[in-house]
């Protein structure tokens, strides 16, 4: 079952979330009922520079019995020192929907239905950065 | 149409002692449950079950001999009413092996039900037990219908029925040595059963095969895959020809490419040997992925089904139709570890029955979420989130490991459901490691708050067709 969209009905729940609590979300149906999301502006903890930044990562169709892995941010984000983001579970020389990018690895070795969501999960990646300065 | 009720052995066990408490008074209950329609007939999914307490849930009534309260019936519906359950009423009559609603009951029901299924906007019914009996009458749409019994789904698979069935005939002369194992009956219900086999390669045909010869009446095996060369050492009466030899080991790349494109799809490779095991069978093989919308329906009203495959996609699926719409499952394999220096790891055959109330393979650990976000991604994602060790990396496949551990499960099944297995044996995950000539059971503890097999607010335990399954549209 997917909406007009071509989501399905737990991505489509994943994107209101996002969305009441981030604001703008650009999804990008991935043609199997789950969508490449950009949410455009995180705020972003103070051991970084920038105030805010884009981050993407991509909801499956059978979101959310399955966990949201791989979180891209721009190339350019750096600690308040100035120095590049890098290090054990940063992956830099990726692209993201087009825009140079860094990726960000951190699985959930358990992830519960229902209570676990992107939303959640792009809070803790957020606060695991921020928390590595 | 068929209505049957299904249900766990503990709760049927705390149904019971609750109805049968030893002093021959009727007693009652409520249960909400979430329901299952397919072309096989309406399934009633118990969700929760609610105990009347005597003398103030379960009354003196001037037009039965006992009723539920106004109070009780107003809080059980308003639960099903937000959850979107089906509401059944429960009470009983004595112990025995037949059991009918008397006039009383019948004049209550007509009372009582207009107006609950108006509230409840869903079916509603009632249950009477003995103790070793249950018949039932669901209403929809101002129409009743009686109920044709309950399965209890646990380590045994259950039946109730409102009288004793009827003896079925001996078993046909083919099935003669093993009914003298199963008895008529046991042959008989191997016939009435729907199983579905996800996964048709070297576990799954051999599970298939095995089902065919046992004499199960009807089998679905569901697989995406085309027969190779390499298949061939491991799938019973797989030929050349099937997998198209001659073309796939050319040197051609265009040949090999029409080899891959044409060669004949494992299920109809399968359907070929188990026509010819159970010729009064019906097979279905179905070509497709098993979270295709278009094939996932056949599970939800499956019997029992067998997750023969090693993706953690068909685990997950399977795992949560087990627990969602009450069918038991048992998930095989085996994994042959050998490194690129050629040394060989510990080899792991496991087989995992999910009984519905014990068994969850998330709550097991057996669910690599991992591995599941990696299979769930497109093509183009997936490249990009890879991890190190690549998944399509073909792993070594041997038949008899395959047989050993295809064997153990086809034989819990066959146990579960003519209920072989001896008195209290719990029916767990077990573990063979052949190179150590161990076998094992392996246990684990149950989440609390597993969205699978918990009735936490957030669970899909027994919802049936109130929530979407997690499926790729067709």
């Amino acid at each position: 079952m997917t909406s007009p969209d071509g989501f399905s009905e737990g991505v489509s729940r994943g994107l209101a979330e996002l969305r009441s609590k981030y604001g703008t979300v650009i999804a990008v149906a991935t043609g199997d009922g789950g969508a490449r999301v950009t949410v455009e502006a995180v705020p972003l903890p103070a051991s970084i520079r920038q105030e805010q930044s884009w981050v993407g990562f991509v909801l499956p169709y059978n979101y959310d019995d399955v966990q949201v892995y791989g979180h891209f941010v721009p190339v350019d984000l750096t600690y308040a020192d100035g120095t590049a983001l890098a290090g054990s579970g940063l992956q830099a020389g990726q692209t993201w929907e087009g825009r140079p990018a860094i990726k960000i690895s951190r699985s959930s070795l358990r992830w519960r239905s229902g209570v676990d969501s992107a939303a959640l999960k792009l809070q803790k990646v957020i606060e695991w950065l921020g928390a590595r300065r | 149409m068929t209505v049957q009720l299904r249900m766990t052995t503990s709760q049927r066990d705390t149904l019971l002692r609750h109805l049968f408490p030893g002093d021959g008074e009727e007693h009652g209950a409520v249960l909400a449950c979430g329901q299952a329609r397919s072309a096989r007939g309406t399934r009633l999914l118990v969700r929760e079950i609610f105990l009347a307490r005597d003398g103030i849930e379960f009354i003196a009534s001037t037009s039965a001999y006992r009723a539920l309260s106004p109070e009780f019936v107003a809080r059980t519906s308003d639960f099903c009413h937000d959850g979107g359950f089906v509401w059944l009423s429960v009470h009983n009559h004595g112990p025995g092996d037949s059991v009918a609603f008397s006039a009383a009951d019948r004049r209550s029901h007509d009372r009582l039900y207009p107006s609950l299924e108006h509230f409840t906007k869903r079916p509603v019914g009632a249950l009477v037990f003995a103790d070793q009996a249950v018949a039932g009458e669901l209403r929809f749409d101002g129409r009743a219908q009686a109920m044709d019994g309950a399965v209890i789904v646990g380590d045994r698979i259950e039946r109730m029925h409102p009288r004793p069935p009827a003896l079925p005939p001996d078993a046909p002369a083919t099935y003669n040595r093993q009914a003298l194992l199963l008895g008529a009956r046991g042959q008989h219900l191997l016939r009435q059963l729907k199983v579905v086999v996800i996964g048709a390669g070297g576990a799954g045909s051999i599970v298939c095969l095995q089902l065919a010869r046992l004499g199960v009446g009807e089998l679905v095996a569901i697989d995406p895959d085309r027969l190779s060369v390499s298949n061939l050492s491991r799938i019973p009466a797989a030929t050349r020809w099937d997998a198209l030899a001659w073309l796939a080991e050319s040197r051609s790349a265009r040949a090999r490419a029409v080899a891959a494109r044409f060669a004949r799809p494992k299920v109809r490779v399968i359907g070929r040997e188990a026509r010819r095991a159970n010729p009064r069978g019906v097979y279905r093989g179905l070509h497709a992925d098993i979270v295709s919308a278009a094939v996932a329906h056949e599970l939800t009203d499956a019997d029992f089904i067998f997750c023969a495959t090693d993706t953690m996609t068909s685990r997950m699926f399977a795992n949560i139709v087990a627990h969602q719409y009450m069918v038991p499952v048992i998930q095989l394999g085996a994994k042959i570890p050998v490194d690129s220096e050629g040394d060989v790891g510990v080899i792991h055959l496991p087989v995992r029955p999910v009984t519905v109330e014990r068994g969850c393979l998330d709550c097991a650990g057996a669910i690599s979420q991992r591995l599941l976000h990696l299979e769930s991604l497109v093509d183009e994602d997936r490249a990009r989130h890879r991890y190190v060790d690549d998944p399509d990396v073909e792993e070594p496949s041997v038949i008899s490991l395959n047989t050993e551990t295809a064997g153990r499960a086809v034989t819990d099944f066959l146990f579960m459901v003519c209920g072989l297995h001896s008195a209290g044996t719990p029916v767990g995950h077990q573990m063979l490691e052949p190179r150590e000539r161990l076998l094992m059971s392996t246990s684990f503890e149950r989440d609390p708050a597993c969205p699978y097999c918990s009735t936490s607010a957030h669970s899909r335990f027994a919802l049936g067709d109130a929530r979407p399954l997690p499926t790729r549209p067709a």
